[in-house]
């Protein structure tokens, strides 16, 4: 924990060095902490996150996340080029535009996190939607469609952000 | 003078010494717990806001949403106690703050001394105490909490309190005064009615007064005060038998004593008599041959004028002589036997007298001249030139010179040198009759029990032991004194009396 809070002190420090990269790395912390602040069905193996989109993110979760555990699983990071191949993740992250080739109903019936980065994709496909506002990276909930995939989400966490139906 | 204090006092101020010790020692106590259940009510207070806090913080300090912390720090200013709140990340900066009063903004804390005592500080400074915590998510430490608290609410509290205790501890005292002064008139009271008993008692010295024990009376139905009493009205019973008793046994012995006194004096006056009667045995040998030598002459006169008859010559300047030497002589006899009469006679009734000091030595010394003279003990006098008169009864003087006389005559009978010296010296209104003798004084040891009746130094028979102790009563009557005069280097006794006795003679007659 110790750790995240020193990966976030670095990002928060990077913002000012390499705004970009520093928006990266703030966005791989927030999804790790806000898993945290998250209760999912028990499941078997690696909690496994798939990154779409932006390489950089999975490279940079490949670096914080090494060595740490969700839900006493450890973490297996995915890249995927196409969607179509992947459906067992247990949280997808949708960099930029890449949510809208996204066919949801796929994943229907199946536990999920799903994170992006297209406000549009919020009301129908994402539970998470990560923005900048002010230099500052926030996020809103779509709690709706987190109870239809099985996610339940802390309400200190619904608190701090703004929530979509 | 040392202040006598009253029961009443004693058992008031004792009692008021103990309920004030118990009320302090309560007072203490409780004050002492309630400065312990203030600290500790208040820390409950302080953590359980503190917990809940960090509870509702600690993910908007996860995202770092200062906006979100001062939303949440804002719910505190409902709390009284929160003087001003902070958050902190983990780094110890500044995340949000909210102030009742102060505005001031804390850029960064120190967090070490917090992450080696994680979960409470205390800090002076102020007037405010200053409560940290660490806020956590899991193991995570995501941020700091500062509370701060005035230290006066803290000191408020306690001073209620306080003054909470000290009302409740002047009532309970006041009460507890009050009650106790109530109860200890149940036992003051009816030792009160039995001083005033003893007070009357002692008045009156009436034994037959007694305490009323009033049974219906609820302040004389203590036990020991009853038992008291009672044993006090027993107390009088016995006093009066025995003060009843007593009258009985004083009036008897009154009796007895004046039986007993009348005896004492009888007996008195018979070993009075009985002295002067040894007195006179001892002196009658000389006693007898002044009378015989008298009546030798009387009896010779009586032969010459019986030659003269035989012959029958008268001659008339003979008989003249004859009849006045006979006349003479008997005259002589008269006055040997009127001394003798007087020496026998008791004397204590007789008045005070004026009477000539020679005259009463000169007869004194006509009783035990012939005798000093045929045993060859020598009479001396220094009389001085002027008879003095002395009122006295002759008598009693006479007799107390004729017997340190003898005992004198007695007392140099081994001594070669025998002499018997009467000094008369008058000194303004005293006269001292010292009758000294050869011998060489009288030892100390005999000089204490001298003029004790019944001591005698002279052989069995010879003394009755009570020359001495008669004569000093004498001399005592007289307003006199008969003492040793130990500066003599030979046997000295002393008569002193006064001259001027006018008014003692005035005195000892009426």
């Amino acid at each position: 924990m110790k750790i995240v809070a020193y990966f976030l002190f670095v990002a928060i420090l990077a913002f000012s060095l390499n705004a970009q990269e520093n928006i990266t790395k703030v966005k791989v912390a927030f999804a790790y902490k806000i898993i945290n602040f998250i209760e999912m069905p028990v499941k078997q193996g690696a909690f496994k996150i798939c990154t779409v989109g932006d390489a950089e993110i999975s490279k940079q979760m490949k670096l914080l996340y090494a060595e740490k555990k969700l839900f006493d699983r450890s973490i297996e990071i995915v890249e995927l080029n196409k969607i179509s191949y992947m459906y067992d993740c247990d949280l997808y992250y949708f960099s930029g535009d890449s949510i809208s080739s996204f066919d949801f109903q796929k994943l229907v019936g199946s536990t999920a996190i799903i994170i992006t980065e297209n406000k549009n994709a919020l009301t129908t496909k994402a539970i998470f939607y990560f923005y900048i506002e002010n230099d500052k990276i926030h996020f809103d909930i779509n709690n709706s469609l987190a109870q239809k995939m099985g996610v339940k989400i802390n309400s200190r966490l619904l608190v701090l952000a703004k929530k979509v139906e | 003078m040392k202040k006598i204090r009253t029961l009443k006092n004693h058992i008031q101020t004792s009692q008021k010494y103990l309920i004030l010790t118990i009320l302090i020692f309560l007072a203490f106590f409780f004050f002492i717990k309630e400065i312990y259940n203030i600290q500790v009510l208040f820390s409950a207070q302080i953590n359980s806001i503190a917990s809940l806090v960090s509870r509702n913080i600690s993910a908007s300090l996860m995202f770092a949403d200062a906006k979100e912390s001062k939303r949440i720090l804002q719910t505190l200013k409902d709390q009284e106690i929160i003087e001003s709140a902070y958050v902190y990340d983990p780094d110890g900066h500044y995340v949000a703050s909210v102030s009742k009063y102060s505005k001031d903004q804390i850029i960064k804390i120190d967090t070490e001394f917090l992450k080696t005592q994680p979960y409470l500080l205390v800090n002076y400074s102020e007037g405010l105490v200053h409560y940290y915590y660490s806020i956590k998510e899991g193991d995570e430490i995501v941020g700091y909490l500062e509370l701060r608290v005035s230290i006066m609410s803290l000191i408020i509290n306690l001073l209620l309190d306080l003054m909470v205790l000290i009302f409740i501890a002047i009532t309970t005292f006041y009460v507890a005064s009050y009650l106790s002064k109530k109860n200890q008139y149940k036992l003051s009271a009816p030792l009160e009615k039995l001083a005033i008993i003893i007070n009357e008692i002692m008045g009156k010295q009436d034994y037959l007064l007694r305490v009323n024990i009033d049974s219906s009376n609820e302040d004389d139905n203590v036990a020991e005060i009853y038992e008291l009493t009672t044993k006090f009205n027993e107390l009088l019973s016995m006093i009066s038998e025995r003060e009843k008793d007593l009258r009985m046994i004083n009036e008897h012995l009154e009796e007895l004593i004046i039986k007993r006194t009348k005896e004492r004096d009888i007996e008195r006056e018979k070993s009075i008599q009985a002295s002067k009667m040894s007195a006179l045995g001892v002196m009658s040998a000389g006693i007898a041959h002044e009378i015989n030598n008298p009546l030798a002459a009387i009896k010779g006169a009586a032969h010459i004028l019986q030659k003269m008859i035989d012959k029958g010559v008268v001659d008339e300047k003979l008989i003249g002589k004859i009849s006045s030497d006979v006349t003479r002589l008997v005259d002589r006899i008269a006055k040997i036997i009127k001394g003798l009469k007087n020496v026998s006679r008791e004397g204590g009734n007789d008045p005070f007298e004026k009477a000539s000091l020679f005259a009463i030595i000169d007869e004194s010394l006509s009783f035990c001249k012939k005798r000093f003279e045929h045993n060859g003990v020598a009479i001396r006098t220094q009389l001085g030139q002027e008879d003095i008169t002395i009122v006295c009864r002759a008598v009693q003087i006479s007799q107390v010179l004729l017997n340190l006389l003898n005992n004198a005559y007695d007392a140099i009978e081994v001594f070669s040198e025998r002499w018997v010296e009467v000094v008369v010296i008058k000194e303004k209104e005293t006269v001292y009759i010292k009758v000294r003798d050869s011998g060489h004084g009288v030892p100390p040891a005999i000089q204490e029990k001298l003029f004790e009746p019944f001591f005698t130094t002279k052989e069995v028979g010879k003394g009755t032991g009570l020359g001495l102790s008669i004569s000093i009563g004498i001399m005592n009557a007289h307003n006199g004194r008969l003492f040793v005069d130990n500066t003599d280097k030979n046997t000295c006794f002393v008569l002193e009396l006064p001259i001027d006795s006018k008014n003692l003679a005035e005195f000892k007659n009426t």
